[in-house]
């Protein structure tokens, strides 16, 4: 009897403490007390990320940053319009939000604001309140994936390199294909999708196992893109919206190493041209127009398909000087002839050379970046991102740069959102800054990636290269794009109608 | 018991004082970071456990005594685990030798660099493995299976897919010896079923990792040894015991019937044991001795102590060191030059060292391989051309991961050029590698105030030497406009020190002497040896080289000994390999003798040498 009442006893106590134990974490998850005799101070608190005046999606993952103040312990209290207000467990310095309480709290809140108060006690046992940092929920929604890829920062030669999906509302990651499958052999790059669209997805693995990827709804293959009257295989790619072509640009690329104290590396072309690739008639074709001797580069369709933008640079312009301008040519799909080329912004008017042209979803904005010459503005420094308005022709620098490097961006499927890769935190990894652009064509302070752990930027070392935000995950499996990339390439004939070719000599093809 | 005690004794000393472990992490430059982050990395694929395992193992060889009592341990537990699997097949004390096999064989791999603690992990992974297998594996025919699944597919995952082969052809093995009619032919034919389908799973569904990676790793671990395929010999010796002890014990009970039919004729057991334990001591002691003369790398063992030594600014000692190499590798030119550069000797001794390689074994004149990054890396640091350390070190980092050398380089190269935020990311990283928290912690405490960093001397001199106004395609540019350009920019003394001494190296006097002017401006006490050797040529050869002889003047006995080179050379012949001799033993190390004798294949990237150059005519002619 005695034994059975100390094993009932044991068997309470352990319930009681258990319960304590989980009505404490309750607690402290959501109304768990404020500091009383707090002392104010004027100003918001030092925190990494910085999210203070951002405007995020009502569909974003949990902003978790770490508290970048002076304090023994933290308090953090989220307040809302709609809802009570909820206390965040603090792990010494860095908050973990719990994702349900989270989603409630955004979707409840939609165009309006959080406030997220911050208390530390110092080591007099004096807790200080900060003011309030302000968080801005859209009403739009984000696409729910953003696709990139991850490379070490490197020059010549590179070990692994992945294309990840990130789940936006959550924290999952997966990779949609890396080296790992091929071996380090293989490099890939210049992932594209038609308008956001996960199902139409085509990326190049270069050196082993050489060719394009495409999956178009469903059909995937490996093409090879080169053909004797292109200078190389496709580089930069542009689907039209029609989803059977793709614009790309072939080129002679040519990496510089440079003394020059500030920019270590350049990348400058000898020479290139654009070509069309149409995956119906598994057929590459082009025109004296877009395959002049001059370097036309960075394709980019406009989202009704009947324009292609792209830059331009003269043939003879070497690297200091190499000043690429925006231009467009009109395309007629259905009769597939092309109309005049125009130049959309020249060089002279922005003062330096623009790269990467990506038009909004509604047709009426064109991003790109601006850098001092060249076109691969993630090696400049000096590189922003500008806006021009295609209807009156007016353009300005957006002021959400830094004073480091802004490069590749996109926009989101509504069009409401811009994700650019941006080195403003250590000046050497590129991250994904996530922008919210409002209906009035008005940017607001973008805020970074969230990460589970608001430490990971700073040990992790990869680039994300080319984010581009998709409506739903890629779903094709691993091991069919596997068996894909090691299957042999179809070769893509170049058009026999077309009597000009890609080499940049814009030179008669002998027929 | 004591054979094996003093065949450990003998295998720890031997790597403590004779291979030094160290050198295994200078060489295979381990990245090794102590967060989850980089854990998950390996996670991700079979045997990835193995690899992180050996990372961290390999980190911990940059404290000697450490590295030693891990590969010693590895050793001593790979020995215990099979004694207990010889014990399992029957075979007594009398030839516990035998067990001994995979521990001598690793005596020879571990005397070559190049070879990973990856080995001894993933063959002790396998042992225990195996081992669990033959003490738990349950009788029944369906449980057995499902137990070879699990414990195969773990291993496969933890260890990869060469243990995982090793396992299952040792089970297969057993199997076929020890099961009898259909168990026999069930336990075999599932055996090669789980053999070829679970790595067919896991390579083509379950991970991400291409069998490819498999393939690297087992040719890495049979190249880069005198004796290629002596890591197989571990690899086999299990398999090949498991077939051959019983029969073996077969032959022996055969041989035993027969023998106690005849004569009775008992040695005295005694005897007996003294001739084995002799035989068995002989028997290890010259495998050991052969292994080890077979594969030590005693190369390498140099080279990477000149490394070292560099890397620990005692430059004096890698000159010496280096004079004890033979001169075909060019990693060792490049250490040596910059060795003699920095403890002041290059102008004075360049030529105590054959250079064979020219220009090519003092500067980098295009891309190198994995192992000439460090060197490349070091050498435009030094140079103070941080944009191109930078550059190498990220090819270091391609190539070994985020190593602490390319961290601590990216580190310094970033404060150099001020951009603290990246210094502070390497270093940030670097506190997470082990035993570099302390040099990360310093100099993060150090950029919190970068005005600190103003009194640091290694970065000042740098930032003094960082090129102005160069905007230079660096690969394709000639090596000689860059130094040329370093040295007139800033004054850069490394810089025109390797610029006269590659105009030597190229043979170019005509060039060399017009950056004389410069020596004053240096600080000079004298002329180097060198010099004076390229201008008694002068001298002897152009119009206006006794003017500049009288504006340079040079050591009376140097001219004389000049006089003394030609004259040989005249009264031997040009061709002939006699007076070559006499020239080489009494004046190989100087700059007469390879303008005449020595013709690197290619001088420089861009231009060849030509066969016979003006200066060797003019030799000719003074000699006359």
């Amino acid at each position: 009897m005695r034994n059975l009442h100390t094993g009932a006893n044991r068997f309470h106590r352990a319930l009681a403490l258990a319960s304590g134990v989980i009505c404490m974490c309750l607690a402290t998850c959501s109304r768990s007390t404020q500091p009383t005799n707090t002392v104010s101070v004027a100003n918001t608190p030092a925190i990494y990320p910085d999210y203070h005046e951002t405007t995020i999606p009502p569909n974003i993952a949990p902003l978790n940053f770490r508290i970048d103040e002076r304090g023994i312990r933290f308090r953090v209290e989220i307040n809302s319009p709609k809802g009570d207000a909820v206390h965040v467990p603090v792990n010494k310095n860095r908050l973990a939000i719990p994702p349900r309480e989270w989603r409630t709290i955004l979707a409840n809140n939609k165009d309006s604001r959080l406030t997220v108060t911050v208390f530390a006690l110092d080591s007099l046992k004096q807790w200080k309140q900060f003011a309030p940092i302000v968080i801005n929920i859209a009403s739009t929604p984000i696409d729910r994936y953003l696709c990139y890829r991850l490379l070490d920062p490197g020059y010549r030669y590179w070990s692994d390199l992945g294309i990840y999906q990130r789940d936006l509302s959550s924290f999952e990651e997966k990779p949609v294909f890396t080296n790992a499958a091929t071996g380090h052999g293989t490099c890939m790059n210049c992932h594209s999708f038609r308008q956001n669209d996960p199902d139409n997805l085509m990326f190049h693995l270069r050196a082993n196992l050489a060719g394009t990827v495409l999956n178009h709804d469903g059909i995937i293959e490996k093409i090879d893109t080169k053909t004797k009257y292109t200078m190389s295989a496709g580089v930069y790619p542009a689907w039209h919206p029609n989803g059977n072509l793709i614009a790309f640009s072939v080129n002679v690329i040519n990496q510089y190493f440079s003394s020059q104290p500030q920019e270590a590396i350049d990348i400058f072309d000898f020479s290139s041209d654009l070509i069309v690739y149409n995956i119906a008639k598994n057929m590459i074709t082009t025109s004296p127009k877009i395959s002049t001797e001059d370097k036309e580069n960075v394709p980019e369709w406009s989202p009704d398909g009947k324009y292609l933008y792209y830059c331009l640079s003269k043939k003879n312009a070497v690297i200091n000087e190499s000043f690429y301008q925006l231009m467009r040519i009109a395309y007629d799909c259905a009769t597939d002839t092309w109309g005049e080329v125009d130049t959309v912004l020249g060089y002279k008017q922005t003062g330096a050379s623009i790269s990467f042209p990506k038009i909004s979803p509604d047709g009426k904005y064109v991003l790109f970046c601006v850098a001092p010459h060249g076109y691969f503005t993630i090696n400049y420094r000096e590189s922003d991102l500008y806006l021009l308005e295609i209807e009156s022709g007016q353009y300005r620098k957006l002021n959400i740069n830094s004073d480091n490097t802004e490069s590749y961006h996109g926009w989101s499927s509504n069009g409401r959102w811009i994700v650019f890769s941006s080195k403003r935190d250590d000046g050497l990894s590129a991250r994904p800054y996530i922008c919210y652009f409002d209906t009035n064509g008005k940017e607001h302070k973008p805020f970074l990636l969230p990460q589970k752990d608001p430490d990971f930027y700073d040990h992790f070392y990869k680039s994300y290269n080319v984010p581009e935000l998709i409506k739903g995950p890629v779903r094709v499996p691993y091991h069919t794009l596997k068996k894909v990339a090691y299957s042999a390439a179809r070769p893509a004939v170049f058009d026999s109608s077309v009597d000009i070719d890609a080499l940049s000599g814009a030179s008669k093809i002998a027929k | 018991l004591i054979l094996s005690i003093l065949f450990f004794i003998g295998f720890f000393l031997y790597l403590r004082f004779k291979v030094d472990p160290t050198l295994y992490f200078q060489f295979q430059n381990p990245a090794f970071f102590m967060n989850f982050e980089f854990l998950k990395e390996f996670l991700r694929y079979p045997g990835g456990m193995a690899e992180y395992v050996s990372l961290f193992l390999t980190t911990l060889c940059d404290m000697p005594w450490a590295g030693t009592a891990i590969i010693t341990a590895l050793a001593i537990s790979i020995t215990m685990l099979t004694v207990r699997l010889l014990k399992s097949f029957g075979i007594d004390d009398t030839y516990a030798t035998l067990s001994l096999i995979p521990a001598i064989v690793l005596i020879g791999l571990h005397g070559n660099y190049g070879h990973r603690i990856q080995y001894d992990v993933m063959l002790m992974a396998m042992l225990i493995a195996y081992s669990i297998y033959r003490s738990h594996a349950p009788r029944v025919l369906t449980l057995n299976i499902v137990f070879q699944i699990s414990i195969s597919g773990l291993l496969l995952y933890l260890a990869g897919l060469i243990p995982f082969c090793l396992l299952m052809s040792m089970i297969l093995i057993e199997n076929a010896i020890a099961q009898k009619g259909r168990s026999r032919i069930v336990h075999i034919a599932s055996g090669l079923l789980i053999t070829f389908s679970l790595p067919y799973l896991y390579y083509n569904v379950a991970f991400m990792r291409s069998i490819q990676f498999e393939k690297e790793l087992f040719q890495s671990l049979l190249t880069g040894y005198t004796m290629n395929y002596v890591p197989l010999v571990p690899l086999l010796f299990y398999p090949v015991t498991a077939i051959s002890v019983p029969l073996f014990k077969k032959t022996a009970a055969r041989f035993r019937v027969k023998k106690t039919a005849g004569t009775k004729n008992e040695t005295n057991p005694l005897l007996r044991d003294s001739i084995s334990l002799s035989v068995q001591l002989g028997i290890i002691a010259a495998s050991s001795a052969l292994s080890f003369m077979s594969m030590y790398d005693v190369h390498y063992n140099r080279l990477l102590r000149i490394q070292k030594l560099s890397d620990q600014n005692k430059w004096n000692e890698a000159v010496d060191l280096s004079a004890q190499c033979a001169p075909n590798d060019m990693l060792i030119h490049l250490m040596r030059n910059r060795a003699l550069y920095h403890s002041g000797q290059l102008l004075d001794h360049l030529f105590d060292y054959p250079q064979r390689f020219g220009v090519r074994g003092l500067m980098f004149t295009g891309d190198g391989d994995t192992r000439q990054f460090i060197a490349f890396n070091d050498l435009a640091y030094d140079l103070g051309e941080i944009n191109q350390s930078i550059r190498w070190s990220y090819e270091e980092v391609s190539s070994f991961g985020h190593c602490p050398h390319a961290l601590k380089r990216l580190a310094s190269a970033n404060i150099v050029k001020e951009n603290y935020a990246t210094a502070k990311k390497m270093l940030t990283m670097l506190q997470q590698a082990p035993l570099q928290k302390q040099y990360a912690n310093a100099w993060l405490a150090r950029l919190e105030c970068p005005a600190v960093l103003n009194h640091e001397t290694d970065i000042m001199d740098k930032r003094s030497l960082l090129p102005r106004n160069i905007y230079s395609d660096r690969n394709n540019v000639e090596h000689m406009t860059i130094l040329v350009n370093l040295f007139y920019n800033n004054k850069n003394r490394m810089a025109f020190e390797y610029l006269l001494t590659s105009l030597l190296l190229e043979k170019n006097l005509d060039e060399f002497v017009k950056y004389l002017s410069f020596l004053k401006e240096f600080g000079y006490n004298g002329l180097p040896r060198h010099i004076q050797e390229a201008l008694c040529i002068y001298s002897y050869t152009r119009p206006d080289g006794k003017k500049l002889v009288e504006q340079y003047p040079v050591n009376p006995t140097t001219m004389q000994q000049f006089l003394q080179f030609t004259q040989i050379m005249y009264q031997y012949g040009q061709q002939s390999a006699q007076g070559k001799d006499l020239l080489q033993r009494r004046f190989g190390n100087t700059y007469w003798y390879y303008l005449r004798y020595i013709y690197p294949d290619i001088v420089s990237s861009k231009k060849a040498v030509p066969n016979r150059t003006q200066d060797d005519l003019y030799i000719q002619k003074a000699g006359r």
